[in-house]
């Protein structure tokens, strides 16, 4: 935009990303809405939204792929702009679009070899640097086979190595699962850990929420273009996501209620389907004790007599906090 | 073994090594080598036919004396009877040749070629990853144009050998030669920018448009050759002297001019290079003076495609030029074509008038080219507005400032300032030469072609800002439209300019109405023409104002 319309008022020092009142409209379609993301370095931060929520839009203006209509963007405490005056910074970035074009003309090792003297890496380091990512991709077998023989899989894996040959402090990773095979998303979910231990900050956006539970330290959720949480998952789980206890039992299925009643932290609780637990039946318990609560209900469920075959204390997961924000913003 | 000559160069320019990595194979080489060595025999062999046989009388290629254009001259024999060649003559003539092939293959086909390797990268996605890259516009664009013609450039090579034999035949000066490489180069830069910005512009035309530029260069160059090629090839004195500039050919005349046999030679006169004046100094008086001022056109040109290319290049929806540039671009642009217009002294009044008018004719392609330039779509033009009414509400908007200067406000009031850059740098040059009569109605027809210009900048910028599909096609048509509709009335209803020049007050050169208008007919298509503008001003004003505020 060139001006700034606000001064920065953020302590920038920690964060690898932070953005100011950053919007990006279409006509009257406003993709993204005052979006203030803040990234500390280090972090695996998850964005997740349904469909046309903004992920891809705000994901491109933060790899300076996309021009804001509004609002600044900083990374690493620098204003990013969209022109030749931060060269520096654009080294520092790495992004992964979602349908990851290649040179189908060129070998693994050449098309590699090319974005890392783009990347203005140097022999030998450069020569080390391709080694060892073509070994974290699992792609050394194919180092010299023509881009386009490869399969969907290795192709993604590829242009992930592609992002990461320069070795970004901030790397944007958008729907990177979509369309792999189990084995290929296990894998990717593999070497995502290896760049976490690296120390990448990595913004990764995701409808796999399983994947993105495995692998996120933070979590934002997007909905029609506003960004309307943005926590640590930590924090996510501990305020959002209730304490279940998963109970079977040997005995009658009623008494096992009757000395549910009367415990007072037990919320509710729904009958299993008969067959998936072995034995007289299961339930499982919204419970809104604590540790210590559990403990004090199984004891009493053992001095009770109920022959209880499990006691397992468990949590919602993401997919089911993100239906009840989903919910939220709704209403 | 190829990549360990090359691989060197990628540590200069990664872009410049992909390239040859892509396209330097044997295959690749082995049909050069073998088009090359194949079109030079055949060359040659055809200038061999040419030459004379014993029972020749004349021949082009004799040393007699010259008969008459068309049968050469007369055939002299040596003690054994053979005939004597003038072997200057005919080296002169395999480099001429071979040197407008060069020009030919290398404009045409290396502009089609970067093109549609631009339009190949834009439309597979790739070239986005390019931009992201910390590497610069010009590392990036200097390594396409370096190679990705790089076997046009080794078919061109491999002919350098018979290209340099044949100079030295001809008794071509090295330094001529040397100059006439230079100005090769200075003329693919100049091309080759061009194409690689038209190649950013026009991804909308996809496969057709790389045919498109490269046709026509071919045009230009085909007609420029025929008209230096000929033997009553001369200068114009007015402003298409200038374009003459841009055809490396021409540099040519010097060449034969320095060679031992140039008073045989009917082609490439030497008076249209030496003939060429800039406010009245020769510019072509002595071949390095000529090489000088043709290489600083190509120069001054280039760089400014070079500027617009690095802001279309990190930022596609951005303006060709910033409107600061523009300001400075019409100033040079102008400045180069008055000179060029500058009447010699010995010229009729009539030639002075139709000077003029050619240089309006240029006045109005530059500002349809900048219309293009500088006008802001509707995305940019609402970002704009919403800025605004936020640096509204912090009293940080100073609309002025915004119009003249900034990034993404609509283009008018910038094009307006062009147009009196442009009048200004004009009327002195009306007012100070002996026009007589004609400089009222020359200055008069000075402001009828700013208000002209201004509406169709002003519907350009309208229709840029509307919300239907393919605005660009439209904004051309509707311009187009309003350039062609007083002609097609003219033509219909035979309006005269003599007897009827009101309407002609609206065409694209009003200077032609200017001349017989009266003074009522003046003031009323002044007032039409302000009245129009401020009309569509109020539109656009309107327009930006329903836009939908931003919701931060």
């Amino acid at each position: 935009m060139g001006i700034k319309y606000k001064r920065a008022t953020f302590k920038s020092t920690m964060l690898s990303i932070a953005t100011e009142g950053l919007t990006k409209q279409f006509d009257r379609h406003v993709a993204v809405n005052d979006v203030e993301l803040q990234v500390e370095i280090g972090e695996v931060y998850g964005l997740i939204g349904p469909n046309g929520a903004g992920k891809t839009t705000l994901i491109r203006m933060l790899a300076a792929a996309e021009e804001p209509t509004l609002g600044e963007i900083y990374i690493h405490g620098e204003r990013l702009l969209r022109d030749d005056s931060n060269l520096h910074l654009k080294q520092l970035l790495g992004y992964l679009p979602d349908d990851f074009p290649l040179y189908e003309d060129l070998t693994v090792w050449d098309y590699l070899d090319y974005f890392a003297r783009l990347y203005r890496l140097r022999q030998p380091h450069r020569r080390w640097r391709l080694s060892e990512i073509l070994e974290l991709v699992d792609l050394s077998s194919k180092r010299h086979s023509l881009v386009a023989t490869l399969s969907r899989g290795m192709k993604q894996r590829l242009s992930l190595a592609r992002t990461i040959i320069h070795q970004p402090l901030l790397l944007f990773l958008d729907e990177p699962v979509s369309g792999l095979d189990p084995i290929a998303r296990m894998k990717f979910r593999e070497i995502v850990k290896v760049l976490q231990q690296e120390g990448m900050t990595i913004l990764i956006s995701s409808h796999v929420l399983s994947d993105l539970a495995e692998l996120c330290t933070s979590v934002g959720i997007m909905e029609l273009g506003y960004l309307v949480e943005s926590a640590s998952l930590e924090q996510l789980y501990s305020r959002l996501s209730r304490q279940q206890i998963i109970l079977s039992t040997l005995g009658h299925i009623q008494e096992l209620e009757v000395e549910l009643k009367n415990n007072p932290l037990v919320e509710g609780w729904e009958v299993l389907p008969p067959g998936i637990r072995d034995g007289g039946g299961s339930l499982k318990v919204n419970f809104s004790g604590n540790t210590q609560d559990s403990a004090a209900l199984l004891q009493s469920l053992v001095a009770a007599n109920i022959p209880l075959t499990e006691f397992h204390c468990t949590q919602e997961d993401l997919e089911t906090i993100f239906l009840k924000l989903e919910h939220k913003q709704v209403s | 073994m190829i990549s360990t000559i090359i691989d060197p160069l990628g540590e200069w320019n990664p872009q410049l090594l992909r390239e040859l990595k892509g396209k330097l194979n044997t295959r690749n080489i082995t049909v050069a080598w073998a088009i090359s060595i194949g079109f030079q025999l055949l060359l040659y062999l055809f200038y061999e036919s040419l030459l004379p046989i014993t029972r020749n009388t004349s021949n082009h290629y004799c040393t007699g004396s010259v008969l008459d254009s068309y049968s050469g001259a007369e055939c002299l024999k040596d003690a054994l009877g053979k005939v004597i060649i003038n072997w200057q003559r005919w080296w002169l003539d395999i480099f001429i040749c071979m040197s407008i092939i060069a020009i030919f293959a290398l404009l045409v086909g290396g502009t089609y070629l970067l093109i549609a390797d631009l339009s190949k990268e834009e439309s597979r996605g790739t070239l986005n990853f390019l931009r992201l890259s910390p590497q610069s516009a010009r590392s990036i664009l200097l390594g396409k144009i370096l190679g990705v013609p790089i076997i046009l450039y080794l078919l061109l090579l491999l002919g350098m050998p018979l290209h340099f034999r044949a100079a030295l035949g001809a008794g071509i000066p090295l330094i001529l030669l040397l100059g006439f490489y230079t100005i090769l180069i200075a003329s693919c830069a100049f091309f080759y920018s061009g194409a690689l910005f038209y190649g950013l512009v026009s991804s909308a035309l996809g496969g057709f448009q790389a045919w498109l530029f490269s046709g026509g260069v071919l045009f230009f160059l085909l007609l420029m050759s025929a008209f230096t090629m000929s033997e009553y090839a001369g200068t114009m004195g007015n402003v298409a002297d200038w374009l003459t500039l841009f055809y490396p050919g021409k540099m040519l005349s010097y060449i034969v001019n320095a060679t031992p046999v140039a008073s045989q030679v009917d082609y490439l006169p030497l008076e249209q290079v030496t003939e060429i004046t800039w406010f009245g100094m020769s510019l072509g008086q002595n071949a390095i003076l000529g090489i000088f001022f043709m290489l600083l056109n190509y120069g001054i040109w280039t760089y400014w495609l070079g500027k617009a290319l690095k802001r279309r290049f990190h930022n596609p929806i951005a303006t060709s030029l910033s409107k600061g540039q523009s300001y400075l671009l019409t100033a040079s642009l102008m400045t180069t074509m008055a000179g060029f217009s500058l009447p010699h002294s010995n010229v009729s009044e009539y030639e002075v008038q139709s000077n003029i008018i050619l240089l309006f004719l240029f006045q109005l392609v530059l500002f349809l080219g900048l219309i293009a330039a500088l006008s802001n779509h509707r995305q940019a033009l609402q970002d704009w507005a919403r800025s605004r009414s936020i640096r509204g509400k912090q009293g940080n908007g100073n609309l002025l400032k915004d119009l003249v200067w900034g990034e993404k406000s609509p283009a008018t009031v910038a094009i307006g300032i062009n147009l009196v850059i442009a009048s200004l740098l004009l009327l002195p040059l009306l007012l100070l030469f002996p026009f007589g009569s004609s400089t009222i109605y020359l200055s008069l027809g000075v402001l009828f072609h700013i208000s002209v210009i201004l509406i169709y900048a002003c519907v350009a910028q309208l229709i840029l800002m509307a919300t239907m599909p393919k605005r660009t096609i439209w904004a051309i048509a509707g311009v187009g439209g309003l350039m062609i509709l007083p002609l097609i009335i003219a033509i219909l209803f035979q309006i005269n300019p003599n007897n009827q020049p009101f309407l002609w007050l609206f065409s694209i050169l009003p200077i032609i109405g200017t001349e017989n208008a009266m003074g009522g007919e003046f003031w009323l298509a002044f007032l039409i023409q302000w009245g129009a503008i401020a009309f569509l001003s109020l539109l656009m004003t309107k327009q930006l104002q329903v836009f939908p505020p931003a919701r931060s």
